[in-house]
Formats: C-alpha cells, sequence, structure tokens
C-alpha cells in the first residue's frame, strides 16, 4: 500500500486512539471517591464515632465519651501517583493506627512492602521522632518511592495532629530538598553522549554506542532499576505529577526522550540507553541475532503492537491507577520481582532475542510505541507546518 | 549408593567416556578446536551439571518451587551461553566433502 | 550481514509472529489478573490490611506497677 494512501489512515487511526485515551481518562475521574468511614474505623477501632474537625482530620470517641484519638487522611507520592493513608495517633501523640485507603503502586512492589512489614514499622512512632528514611527508618531495596510515601504520610499527619490538636512541640518541617546526585548527572550526560553520537558519524561511533548501552544496563538497570516505564507515562497522562525536586530523574528519563525526539526526531532513549534493550543486543550478539524485516508482517504486527499498548494506557487511566497494566519485564530481570507470568515472558523474550535483534522493543514495548506516535505527530505538524508556509 | 566407590569409579568411565566421544564428535564435524575452545566446553558441560543438580537438590529437600525457579533462571541462562559456545565452536569448522 | 529481505513466508518471518501472539497473550493474562487483585476479586486486598496496633502484654509484676491513663483507658497501659 502506497505512503499516499496509508498517511490518510494512519491519522486518523492516531486521533482515534489519543481521542479514547482522553475519554478514558474522563471516565475515571468520574468514579466518585471511597466513603472514608470505614477507613476511620480501621485506623482507630477503639473509637465509636467519628467528629469531623477539618476536611481531612476526625477526632474518635469511645461510647463513654472519652477522647481515642485522632484521625487524619493524607496523601504523598509513591512510585505509581499519591498514596493515601489513615493514620491515628494516641493523646499522647503516639502513632497507633495505619490504614491505606488508596494506592496506586505496581502490585508486586506494594506486596513485598507489605511483607517487609510496612506501614506496620511505623506504629508507635511519636511525634517527636524524624521519621526520615535512611535515619530512622529503614528503606526496603526496589520499593524505596513507595516505603517513602508511607513515612511522609506518617511524618506529616502525625506532626499536623500534634502541633493543631495536641499542642505538642513538634520538628520543624523537613524541607524538600533536591535531589541530584549521581543517577541525574550520568543521565544527562548518557542523553547528551547518545545524542551527539547519533547525530554524528565518527569512527568510535559504535564503540561509544555499546559502552553507553552497556552502563545504561549496569547502573540503570541492576543499580537503580530505573528504567522507564508505562506506569510513568500513565502517572503524567493521569496529572499526578511527582514533586519535581525529589523525583526529578524521572523527569530527565521523560524529558530527555521527548526533547531529542522532538527537535531532532532521534529516539536516543531507546537507542543508546534502555537498560532491557542493551540486554537483548548482548543476548543478540551471543546468538548472532539478525536485524531482519519482511514488511508486510513488520507493518501488520506493528498495529497489533499499538493496540496492546493502547489498551494498556486506557486501562490505566479508566482505573486511575498507572501501575495496574504495567506489563514490562524490567523487575524480573533487574530485580528478580514479578509475578510467574512476568518471568516465562522475560524468558520468551531473551530466547527470542538471541535469533531477532530487539523483539521486545519492536513488537511489545510500550515506549517504543509511545515514540513512533510522538515520531508520527511530529512528522504530521511539520507537514502543516510546511503547507501553512 | 552414593557412598559406594564402584559408583564413583563407574561415574569416572562415564566421564572419559563422555570426554573421549566429545573428542571424536568434535572430529567428525570438522571443528577446529584449540586449548581455550575446550576449556570453554567444559565450563558449559559444568554449568550444565550444576543447572541439573541445583534445582534437584532443592527438590530432593522438599523446596520445588525454588527448585524450579532456579532451574527457570539457570536453565535460561545455560541454553544462551550454548548458543554462543555452539557459534564460537562452529566459526571456521572444516566441512566435509 | 546487513539487513535484508526475509524469504516470503518464510520460517524465519513466524518467528515475530509466534512471539507477538504468545508475548502479546502473556501481556494480557498479566495486565487481567492486576486488574482482578486491584478490583477485589481474588487475592489480597490491600485496602483490607489493618493495622492494628500490636497487644501489649506485660509480665504480671510490671502491669501492677503501670499506670493506666485515663485519657486512653484501656488501651493506655504504657510500657516505657
Amino acid at each position: 500500500m502506497s505512503a499516499a494512501r496509508t498517511k490518510p489512515r494512519d491519522r486518523i487511526l492516531a486521533m482515534l486512539a489519543m481521542a479514547t485515551v482522553i475519554v478514558a481518562w474522563f471516565l475515571g475521574y468520574s468514579r466518585h471517591a471511597a466513603d472514608l468511614l470505614p477507613y476511620l474505623e480501621r485506623a482507630l477501632p477503639e473509637a465509636d464515632r467519628f467528629e469531623s474537625l477539618s476536611g481531612d482530620t476526625w477526632a474518635g470517641w469511645t461510647v463513654d465519651s472519652r477522647l481515642a484519638g485522632y484521625v487524619q487522611i493524607g496523601a504523598a507520592d509513591g512510585y505509581g501517583g499519591p498514596l493515601q493513608m489513615a493514620v491515628a495517633l494516641d493523646t499522647g501523640g503516639t502513632v497507633i493506627g495505619i490504614t491505606i485507603i488508596d494506592q496506586v503502586e505496581t502490585p508486586t512492589f506494594i506486596g513485598k512492602v507489605l511483607r517487609e512489614g510496612y506501614p506496620q514499622a511505623l506504629l508507635g512512632r511519636s511525634v517527636g521522632d524524624p521519621l526520615l528514611l535512611g535515619q530512622d527508618v529503614d528503606g526496603i531495596s526496589g520499593a524505596t518511592y513507595t516505603v517513602s510515601a508511607m513515612v511522609e504520610n506518617v511524618r506529616r499527619t502525625s506532626r499536623d495532629i500534634g502541633e493543631s490538636r495536641l499542642g505538642l512541640k513538634v520538628p520543624a518541617p523537613h524541607p524538600r530538598s533536591l535531589r541530584f546526585g549521581w543517577p541525574e548527572i550520568m543521565l544527562i550526560a548518557m542523553y547528551l553522549v547518545g545524542f551527539l553520537n547519533l547525530r554524528y558519524a565518527w569512527p568510535g561511533r559504535a564503540w561509544l554506542r555499546w559502552l553507553s548501552l552497556l552502563m545504561g544496563l549496569v547502573m540503570i538497570g541492576f543499580v537503580l532499576n530505573q528504567p522507564l516505564t508505562l506506569a510513568f507515562l500513565n502517572r503524567l497522562l493521569l496529572g499526578f505529577w511527582p514533586a519535581w525536586q525529589e523525583q526529578l530523574y524521572w523527569y530527565l528519563l521523560v524529558g530527555g526522550l521527548l526533547l531529542f525526539m522532538l527537535i531532532d526526531d532521534r529516539n536516543v532513549y531507546c537507542d543508546s540507553i534502555c537498560p532491557f534493550g542493551a540486554a537483548q543486543e548482548c543476548v543478540g550478539k551471543i546468538g548472532g541475532a539478525r536485524r531482519e524485516t519482511d514488511a508486510r508482517v513488520a507493518t501488520r504486527l506493528k498495529w497489533a503492537h499499538r493496540v496492546l499498548v493502547w489498551l494498556a494506557v486506557v486501562t490505566a487511566l479508566v482505573l486511575r491507577h498507572p501501575s495496574i497494566s504495567s506489563y514490562e519485564v524490567f523487575g524480573a530481570l533487574f530485580d528478580f520481582t514479578g509475578s510467574r507470568v512476568l518471568f516465562v515472558l522475560l524468558g520468551l523474550v531473551l530466547l527470542t532475542s538471541l535469533v531477532y535483534r530487539r523483539p521486545w522493543c519492536r513488537y511489545l514495548c510500550p515506549i517504543t510505541a509511545f515514540a513512533d506516535l510522538i515520531r508520527f505527530l511530529r512528522s504530521w505538524g511539520r507537514d502543516q507546518w510546511r503547507r501553512a508556509r | 549408593m552414593f557412598s559406594s566407590p564402584f559408583f564413583w569409579f563407574l561415574m569416572g568411565v562415564v566421564f572419559v567416556l563422555v570426554a573421549a566421544g566429545a573428542r571424536a564428535w568434535a572430529t567428525s564435524l570438522g571443528l577446529r578446536m584449540t586449548w581455550w575452545k575446550w576449556l570453554l566446553s567444559a565450563a558449559w558441560y559444568g554449568l550444565l551439571m550444576l543447572t541439573v543438580s541445583m534445582p534437584m537438590t532443592l527438590v530432593g529437600e522438599n523446596e520445588s518451587s525454588a527448585g524450579m525457579r532456579v532451574l527457570a533462571a539457570m536453565g535460561l541462562v545455560t541454553v544462551i551461553l550454548g548458543v554462543g559456545l555452539v557459534r564460537v565452536l562452529v566459526r571456521g569448522r572444516v566441512r566435509s566433502a | 550481514m546487513a539487513s535484508g529481505e526475509v524469504k516470503k513466508w518464510g520460517v524465519r518471518a513466524l518467528i515475530p509472529v509466534v512471539f507477538l501472539v504468545v508475548g502479546g497473550g502473556l501481556v494480557l493474562v498479566e495486565i487481567g489478573s492486576n486488574v482482578r487483585e486491584q478490583l477485589g476479586a481474588d487475592g489480597e486486598d490491600l485496602d483490607a490490611v489493618l493495622v492494628k496496633p500490636p497487644a501489649v502484654s506485660l509480665p504480671d509484676s510490671l502491669v501492677e506497677s503501670t499506670v493506666v491513663d485515663p485519657e486512653l483507658g484501656e488501651f493506655g497501659v504504657r510500657g516505657k
């Protein structure tokens, strides 16, 4: 089929896809908030009735009108989005009850956090405790953002209740410090080097690309276990934008992908940084994988790939849960965490990578589909611009 | 059985046969074997043995779930490295007329 | 070997088809199971994580000397 015939069809399909994503967003948004009383009762079971003191704070009273304690509902940024909790304090300022109201973390990781004893580990803390990860609270490897959100919830609510309801002296608020360390610096460097390497042909180009990929594999994959995932893109679409000071890494990851795609139509992330792409290429080198395309097969499969990713995005938007449709196998490879299905999928991808170059990227990866859409919209926009001029 | 010297004598015979058989097989396939190719082949063979023995030991210790996971993970690694080894061995082989 | 055209509908052309069918199926199974878990049809209901305060059990000798805080009622046994 000629380009002249496929272009209008592709444009219609792209518009349809984006329109349905917007509809899905509104559908998810219209689902009303849960009744909070059961959560208050779970957080402070000693109380028989609750008196609303403000929008998010209740006093719990026993049947003989004694004050059992206070409950406050708050939310903090987890990995997938806001993690909402009800935190109960007794009148001495000690945390006596915690319950999770709503969370949008990846199911495997929230399960890991719960099995490791959170948020129970925060019980018994008092208003005067620092409640800082790495100081008086231990983190959980691979689930830092989730635990951090729980700790921040408890810290904020306990200090607010302590100060405003109990008249206790509370430590000064923990300032939002800018998290800018070696991961962020490394990411910026990798994007710049990757972009320049793609743009300018020079003798050591292939060698530098391999170096960048291996660095991505080791550092972004195994050390940090923070590659770009569909969950983060869903998060942005849902409006759950995390505080940039604390999660600058994610903004750099997505921003770098978008920036170089928009200004120069080059997908630096997938080509030179993605740790799973690097893993596939390493296996491909061992097995002698070839890059080959049967145009008809490739075109049909491309659309099947896009439909799969579209379905995942729409599911996440309707359920307002960024990680619910996360199907990447990165956790299985880099952290040995994942469901049985994901491990089987990982095995399939790696075995196929022996004979076929980057099969995950070409036929299953949500980031590739997203990049294709950006590329398509950019090309369309440029055509319109040229026509207007 | 495993504490019997005769059993281990038989195991030794089996391994010698495997090594001799490997040599004969390499010759019949026209492979140009060098000392480091033999070393790689022996290392891969050792990995294969581990891939079988570790999970089976776990299964024997009533840890079948762990055993299957180790088998899946190590099995995948063994297959991938095995393919790589075949490519290395086959490179520059003398094809029979 | 440079990139080239694959033989028409040869075995090698089936590799991506099989990969997408099997892989796509696994992806759908994974999404489906996550959605089921979230909607509470089976598996752990995460919202039901009832974080009860640990039961305070003190040796008898200590219980007698512990002050029961009237404000906290029977729950207000301070071990510290």
